[in-house]
């Protein structure tokens, strides 16, 4: 397993010399200790220092593993799947009220222009009835000046 | 896209309508205030005109009264003092 910039190399315990690449990696299984659980596996890369030679193991990964029983395993998968279906389920509705609610604003946003529409016209009315009562009043007076005449 | 575009036509068209009218009702009440102040002069002149003349036809009746009063003092005199006018 190569090494990157931000880790730091193994070196060895004899003269310090780093060395990026094992002459050889195994797996090593180990069992759980008194009150662990599960198993570890372990990969052991062997070392040989380019400088003095002393050949040294350095563990490169560690993976545990639980053991349980066929029907519990079988019961975590099945919740699993039923979990996946639920979430599943549950994206669709989100999706759906989405939709719902982009619909639901589009239709606010139309009854907005509706009502200032509405309120345009009211408005627009009232004035057409003062301008007719104004034009009114103002030609009776304009009749009441030219009897002076 | 094509029921937004009738909107915004739809309301502009109101807004300038709107706007129109109230510039015709703002000139509407100017003519009127103009017109009820000319039709007020009007009405003064006429009052004026008229009791003008109710005037001169009293002084001109009380002329003529006077007129009458003053014959009236002279004839008095005259037949008190024996005399023929």
């Amino acid at each position: 397993m190569p090494y990157t910039d931000d880790e730091e190399l193994p070196a060895c315990p004899n003269c310090g010399t780093p060395n990026d690449t094992p002459s050889k990696v195994f797996s090593v299984i180990v069992e759980p200790k008194e009150g662990e659980r599960g198993l570890t596996q372990r990969k052991v890369g062997m070392y040989q220092c380019s400088k003095c030679g002393t050949k040294y193991p350095i563990i490169v990964s560690r993976q545990k593993y639980l053991v349980i029983a066929e029907d519990q395993l079988k019961k975590i998968q099945s919740d699993v799947k039923d979990l996946k279906r639920t979430n599943e389920d549950l994206e669709q509705s989100v999706g759906s009220l989405k939709r719902n609610q982009e619909e639901l604003e589009e239709m606010i946003k139309e009854k907005e222009k509706e009502s200032q529409v509405k309120q345009l016209e009211v408005k627009l009315r009232a004035l057409e009835g003062q301008v007719s009562y104004l034009k009114k009043e103002k030609g009776e007076l304009e009749e009441k000046v030219s009897r002076f005449r | 896209m094509e029921v937004v575009t009738q909107y915004i036509d739809h309301k502009t068209e109101l807004e300038q309508h709107i706007v129109a009218l109230e510039a015709e009702q703002a000139s509407l009440i100017s003519d009127i205030s103009a017109l009820k102040e000319r039709l007020t002069t009007l009405e003064m002149e006429r009052h004026a005109s008229s009791l003008s003349s109710e005037v001169e036809a009293l002084r001109t009746e009380k002329a003529v009264l006077e007129e009458k009063i003053s014959s009236y003092s002279v004839e008095s005199v005259a037949s008190s003092e024996g005399y023929q006018v």
